[in-house]
């Protein structure tokens, strides 16, 4: 089990070109997804409490 | 066509008065190809083997370092305003301020740029393909820097942000450019890669007014 | 959010009603292109990585294959949405259209750099260096410029709208020389190829389908989603430009009423 498990991550000795690649690839499209999301909830919460405040300033 | 000719002559008139501006883009050609004896090494044949791309590298440079000057003083003037709102036609006056963008920076270039390949030891029969492919390409270079230098009016470090946009459009023109140089050196035929770049500039000729002028006419908006 | 948002506020409707609508759709497709791409990584990424059958020529660096392979597509398919989108914001003044082009650019980016990168790991190995001057690298860097040149015009100005114009010229342009210097490389290449690679192309054969159909449709449906999410986000930071701008409209008027 141990030893299939080493031979995998050695790739056929090929395992210095093949995890980069794999590991950046993830990294860069996880990446680019909690940017995106991060962005649109700090505009959403910009927005509500600008909603808020014109509430606020319709009401007084 | 009175458009045109008015324009040209005035832009001319213009760089005349500051001819400084063209000689410091000469003068930034033959330094940054003097560079290259130092960062390669003086041997002759070496030299030899690079010259014509190193010309036609540092030619497009200095091209681009005038090119950010092409609308900007007309844009901050007013002048540019006024010619979209006068209703003449704005491609015209696009081509008659490239036609004297080459003649001011383009035609000075190509002129020292014998001098300059003599001291990179470029193979005799270099000399007249260099000529000939700069006479043929650097209208395509200011062609294609205008549409840049219209769309970056208006923007903080336009002069980098230029070169970004335009230089990655200029390396169909350097590998033409540079090749032509490079058949003529090795005993081959350097028509087709001429043929190459005046197709080049007939399509930038065609393209390049109408995307100038739309940018020209969004940045002044 | 959705429906809420925007209620209460006299937004410009011309600009604004259809992005609604095509919003409308967008938010349906998205729990499915977003549920898809989830599901065809956690397929696809074991099927590349182990059950696949190392090629007999490259051995297990085929693997970088399925990556490279996908986002080599995706570089050119993003570009041509850029161009298709800033076309029709000249032409139509589409505002999703702009949008879309705008928000396709950082996703197309990434996926040039994928290219570039996976590109480099497979080919130290399998040629023996990281970077050669082959034409499809050469153009796709190029290409990885032109990208970085439409972001980075379009942010350098400080009105929107102006930056919006500008980057859709600046895709229409380089759509045009896109093919020219894809062109001028191909023939620069085969004037200098070296001997090191020359034939050394592959063939796709039937085991190497499947991962590369599956990764291709990962990255197509997240680049959807991901897409989505940021359409969501420019037009929320629109909403917010808007609202800030009548703020200040409101609190000039009580002076104007007086």
């Amino acid at each position: 089990m141990m030893e299939k498990l080493l031979t995998f991550l050695d790739m056929g000795g090929y395992a210095l070109w093949v995890w980069p690649a794999y590991s950046l690839t993830v990294a860069s499209l996880v990446g680019i997804l909690v940017l995106t999301v991060r962005g649109l909830k700090a505009r959403e919460r910009e927005f509500e409490i600008l909603k808020a405040q014109r509430r606020g300033g319709e009401a007084s | 066509m009175s458009v045109f000719t008015t324009v040209l002559a005035r832009d001319l008139r213009l760089a005349i008065r500051q001819s400084a501006d063209s000689l410091t883009v000469v003068a930034f050609f033959a330094i940054a190809t003097v560079l290259f004896p130092f960062g390669v090494g003086p041997e002759a044949n070496i030299l030899a083997r690079i010259a014509g791309g190193v010309l036609w590298v540092t030619a497009l440079l200095a091209a681009l370092l005038s090119l950010d000057r092409l609308f900007a003083v007309d844009f901050e003037d007013g002048t540019l305003d006024q010619l979209v709102l006068s209703g003449v036609s704005l491609p015209m006056v696009v081509l008659a301020k490239v036609s004297a963008h080459w003649l001011t920076t383009g035609v000075p270039l190509i002129v020292i740029s014998p001098v300059l390949a003599l001291t990179l030891h470029l193979p005799m029969e270099g000399y007249l393909p260099l000529l000939l492919a700069l006479l043929v390409g650097t209208p395509t270079v200011s062609l294609i820097g205008a549409v840049g230098a219209a769309l970056v009016l208006g923007t903080r470090r336009g002069g980098v942000l230029l070169s970004f946009l335009v230089l990655p459009l200029y390396i169909p023109i350097l590998i033409f450019g540079t090749a032509a140089v490079e058949a003529a050196t090795t005993g081959m035929g350097f028509t087709p890669m001429l043929s190459v770049l005046g197709g080049l500039m007939i399509l930038a000729l065609t393209l390049s007014a109408w995307a100038t002028a739309a940018a020209i006419r969004q940045a002044v908006e | 959010m959705g429906a809420s948002v925007g209620q209460g506020w006299n937004f410009d409707v011309h600009r604004f009603a259809n992005p609604t609508q095509f919003m409308r759709i967008a938010n349906a497709i998205f729990p499915w292109a977003a549920g898809l791409s989830a599901l065809l990584f956690v397929v696809g990424l074991p099927i590349a990585l182990v059950t696949s059958p190392a090629d007999y020529q490259q051995g297990e660096t085929v693997r970088i294959f399925y990556l490279h392979a996908p986002a080599a597509y995706m570089c050119m398919m993003v570009y041509g949405i850029m161009a298709v989108g800033s076309a029709a914001y000249l032409i139509w003044r589409h505002p999703m259209a702009n949008l879309v082009a705008r928000a396709s650019a950082p996703l197309g980016a990434i996926f040039t750099a994928l290219c570039l990168i996976c590109g480099m790991l497979w080919g130290q190995p399998m040629w023996g260096t990281f970077w050669v001057w082959d034409a499809r690298l050469t153009s796709t860097l190029i290409l990885f410029f032109l990208y970085l040149g439409y972001i980075a015009l379009g942010d350098a100005f400080e009105d929107p709208e102006r930056g919006d114009k500008a980057a859709a010229i600046l895709a229409l342009v380089g759509s045009v020389n896109l093919p020219i210097i894809k062109f001028s490389v191909d023939w620069w290449n085969t004037l200098h190829q070296p001997s090191i690679m020359s034939k050394k192309g592959f063939s796709v054969d039937a085991g190497m389908l499947l991962p590369l159909f599956l990764m291709l449709g990962a990255f197509i449906t997240f680049y959807i989603a991901v897409l989505i999410l940021r359409l969501r986000s420019e037009l929320l930071a629109a909403k917010i430009r808007n609202a800030r701008l009548s703020q200040v409209a409101v609190n000039h008027a009580p002076q104007a009423a007086e």
